[in-house]
C-alpha cells in the first residue's frame, strides 16, 4: 500500500495561479472525492499528482519519496489514471487497450502472453468480457469509460485517479462506475482519488471529501463536515438546502434561489 | 505467442513476396534478357553453372537493375516505416513522413546542387540529407517551449517551412537554366540512378532506424490514446516524442536523399495496413515497412517498363490518389 500526499503546492498555467499553496494528505484505502466548481483546479490537482505537471512550489510524496525523484515508469506501477479525455482515434480493440495496462509490468517485446489473466480478470470485472473483441469506437460512454477503468485494473496499482469518470454517463452507467470504484477500494484497499461534479452523489459514495474552490483547499474530511450549506456558498456562490433522507440516510442537496 | 506468432507469420509472408515480386521486376525493362532468366540466375548462384548467363544479362542484373530494384525496396520500407511512425505520433491518419518539412528541406538542398551546377560526387544526396534534417530540427525547434513540443504546434511549423521551402525551390528552379530537366526529374522523384553505393549507406541507415522505432512500437500505441495516457503508462513523453521524431525524420532524409520525392508511399501504405492488421504498432510498423517495400518495387517497374522513362513518383501518385479517394469513400471517412 502507499500513500499519497501533496504539500505546499502551488501551479501556474500562462501565470495564472490555478492551486495555491494546497496540501492535502490522502489517506489509503479510501474513495476520495475531489469536488469544486468548474475552474476550481480540480484537474490540475490530479495532473500535480501523477506527476504530469511539476508543481512551480511544493511537492508530491508517493510513500515516502517525492514524486520528482521518480521516473515515469515507477509511478506508473503506484498510480494508474483514466483521463478526462478519452477520446480514440484509431480503432484498438478493447481488449488492445487493457493490455496496455501491463505495459509498466512487461518487457518491450511479446511479454503480454503470460498477462492473460490479468487482463481477462480486469475484463470481467468491468463487465467487458462480451465485448473484448469490439473496437473501442464501437462502444457507447458508458461502456468506454469501464474500458479505461478496466486498463487501471490490469496496471494493478496500489492508486487510482480519475478524472470525472461519470461525466455525460446515465443514471445506471453512473451508478455502475462509482460502484465499481467503490468495490476496488473495499476489496483491494486501493487508494481512489475520483473528480466528481455532482455533489450528492460524491457525498454518498466517497468516504472523504476535497473541496476546491479557486485553486485553495477550502474543506477537507468527511462528506457531511464538507458540505455544509457555508461551505458551498463559498466556493460555488449558491444557496442550498441540505437534508439527509429519513430513510435511507442519503445526503440531499437542493437549490435554493 | 498469440503475438509473436501473428508478427513472424505475417512478416514471412510479406518477405516472401517482396523476394517474388523483386524476381518478377528483375526480369523487366526495355532490354530483352535471356529467357527463363530466373532458373538461369538460381543455377548461377547456387549450382556454379557459369556459361547460363550472356554477358548483357549479367550487366544488365548487376548494374542496372537489382541496384534499381533494391533501392526501391529500402525507399519503399523507409518511407512507409517513418508514415507509420509520423501518424501514430500526430494522432492523425493524415500526416505524412514529410510532415514536418523533412522533404521540403530535402528538396531545397538537392535542387540548390542542381540549379548551380555543382559537380561534387554524392553532392545532391549530402545537400539533401543536410536540408532535411536542418529543416526537421529548425522546425522542431521553434515549436518547443520549455520543453514541452505541442503537437499541434508542430504541425502548424511544419506547414509554415514546408510553405517557405516550396517557394525557395521555385525560386532555385527559376535560376536553374539549362539544369532544370534534371532537377524537375529529382523533384519528382526518380530511381533511375540507383546504384550500389546509394545502397551501401542506406541499407544500413534504414536498417538501423527502423530497429530503433520497431523498440518503440508500445511507446507509440500508448502515444495514440494521448500523452496523459502515455505518461501515466510509465513512459516519458517528450524523451520518446523527440527520439521517435528524430529517427523517423532520419529515415525520410536517407530515402528521399536517393530518390527525391516520392509521395503516397508513406501516406497510403500504413494506412491499407491499419484496415488489414489493426492499430497496433508492434504488428503495424513491421508490416507497413515491408509493404511499402513491395509497393515501390512495383511502381518503379511500372515507371521503367513503358516506352519512356516515367518518374517513379508520378506512378505512386497516380495509383496513390484515387486508390485513397476509394478507401476514404469505402470506410465511411473512419479510416
Amino acid at each position: 500500500m502507499t500513500s499519497i500526499k501533496v504539500e505546499n503546492v502551488s501551479v501556474q498555467i500562462d501565470d495564472m495561479p490555478i492551486l495555491k499553496n494546497v496540501s492535502a494528505n490522502f489517506s489509503e484505502s479510501k474513495f476520495i472525492g475531489i469536488v469544486g466548481p468548474n475552474g476550481s483546479g480540480k484537474t490540475t490537482l490530479l495532473r500535480v499528482l501523477n506527476g504530469h505537471i511539476t508543481p512551480a512550489q511544493g511537492d508530491v510524496y508517493v510513500g515516502s519519496k517525492p514524486i520528482t525523484q521518480l521516473s515515469a515508469h515507477q509511478i506508473s506501477k503506484k498510480i494508474a489514471v483514466v483521463p478526462q479525455n478519452t477520446m480514440v482515434s484509431f480503432d484498438f480493440t478493447v481488449r488492445e487497450i487493457v493490455e496496455m495496462g501491463r505495459y509498466p509490468h512487461s518487457p518491450r517485446f511479446g511479454g503480454f502472453d503470460s498477462h492473460i489473466d490479468i487482463v481477462t480478470w480486469a475484463l470481467k470485472q468491468t463487465d467487458l468480457s462480451t465485448l473484448s473483441e469490439r473496437t473501442i469506437n464501437s462502444l457507447s460512454g458508458g461502456e468506454k469509460a469501464r474500458v479505461f477503468i478496466a486498463r487501471t485494473l490490469a496496471q494493478e496499482t496500489p492508486i487510482l485517479l480519475l478524472d470525472e469518470p461519470i461525466a455525460s454517463l446515465d443514471f445506471r452507467h453512473t451508478a455502475r462506475i462509482l460502484s465499481l470504484i467503490k468495490d476496488q477500494v473495499d476489496t483491494f484497499k486501493k487508494t481512489a482519488i475520483v473528480v466528481l461534479h455532482d455533489l450528492e452523489l460524491a457525498a454518498n459514495f466517497c468516504d472523504q471529501l476535497l473541496l476546491l474552490s479557486d485553486g485553495e483547499v477550502l474543506s477537507m474530511g468527511t462528506p457531511k463536515s464538507v458540505l455544509t450549506r457555508r461551505n458551498i456558498q463559498k466556493a460555488f456562490d449558491t444557496n442550498v438546502s441540505i437534508d439527509t433522507h429519513p430513510l435511507t440516510g442519503l445526503l440531499t442537496i437542493n437549490v435554493i434561489d | 505467442m498469440r503475438y509473436i506468432r501473428r508478427v513472424t507469420v505475417w512478416c514471412l509472408t510479406l518477405s516472401t513476396l517482396l523476394i517474388l515480386v523483386s524476381l518478377v521486376s528483375s526480369g523487366i525493362g526495355p532490354v530483352k534478357l535471356s529467357s527463363n532468366l530466373f532458373l538461369k540466375v538460381i543455377l548461377t548462384i547456387f549450382f556454379g553453372e557459369t556459361n547460363l548467363l550472356t554477358p548483357t544479362d549479367v550487366t544488365i542484373l548487376v548494374t542496372l537493375r537489382l541496384p534499381r530494384i533494391i533501392l526501391a525496396a529500402i525507399v519503399g520500407f523507409a518511407l512507409a516505416a517513418a508514415g507509420t511512425v509520423m501518424q501514430g505520433f500526430f494522432r492523425n491518419p493524415m500526416a505524412d513522413p514529410s510532415i514536418i518539412g523533412v522533404s521540403a528541406g530535402a528538396a531545397t538542398g538537392a535542387v540548390a546542387v542542381i540549379a548551380f551546377g555543382l559537380s561534387i560526387p554524392f553532392g545532391i544526396e549530402i545537400a539533401a540529407i543536410l536540408g532535411a534534417l536542418v529543416a526537421a530540427f529548425f522546425v522542431f525547434y521553434v515549436s518547443t517551449e520549455k520543453g514541452h513540443t505541442p503537437v499541434a504546434t508542430l504541425l502548424l511549423a511544419g506547414i509554415a517551412v514546408q510553405t517557405f521551402l516550396g517557394a525557395m525551390v521555385s525560386l532555385l528552379l527559376l535560376l536553374s537554366g539549362e539544369n532544370l530537366r534534371q532537377a524537375i526529374f529529382w523533384l519528382m522523384g526518380h530511381l533511375h540512378t540507383a546504384n550500389w553505393i546509394d545502397i551501401s549507406f542506406t541499407l544500413p541507415l534504414v536498417l538501423l532506424g527502423f530497429s530503433f522505432l520497431f523498440f518503440f512500437t508500445r511507446d507509440l500505441n500508448a502515444l495514440y490514446l494521448g500523452e496523459e495516457s502515455a505518461h501515466s503508462l510509465g513512459i516519458n513523453v517528450e524523451q520518446t516524442k523527440r527520439l521517435l521524431l528524430g529517427v523517423a525524420s532520419i529515415l525520410t532524409a536517407v530515402a528521399v536523399s536517393v530518390s527525391g520525392i516520392i509521395g503516397f508511399v508513406g501516406l497510403i501504405i500504413p494506412h491499407i495496413m491499419r484496415i488489414i492488421v489493426g492499430p497496433d504498432h508492434r504488428i503495424l510498423l513491421p508490416t507497413s515497412a515491408l509493404s511499402g517495400a513491395i509497393f515501390l518495387v512495383v511502381a518503379d517497374t511500372v515507371a521503367r517498363s513503358g516506352v519512356a522513362e516515367v518518374p517513379v513518383g508520378v506512378v505512386t501518385a497516380l495509383v496513390g490518389a484515387p486508390f485513397f479517394i476509394y478507401l476514404l469513400r469505402n470506410r465511411g471517412g473512419s479510416v
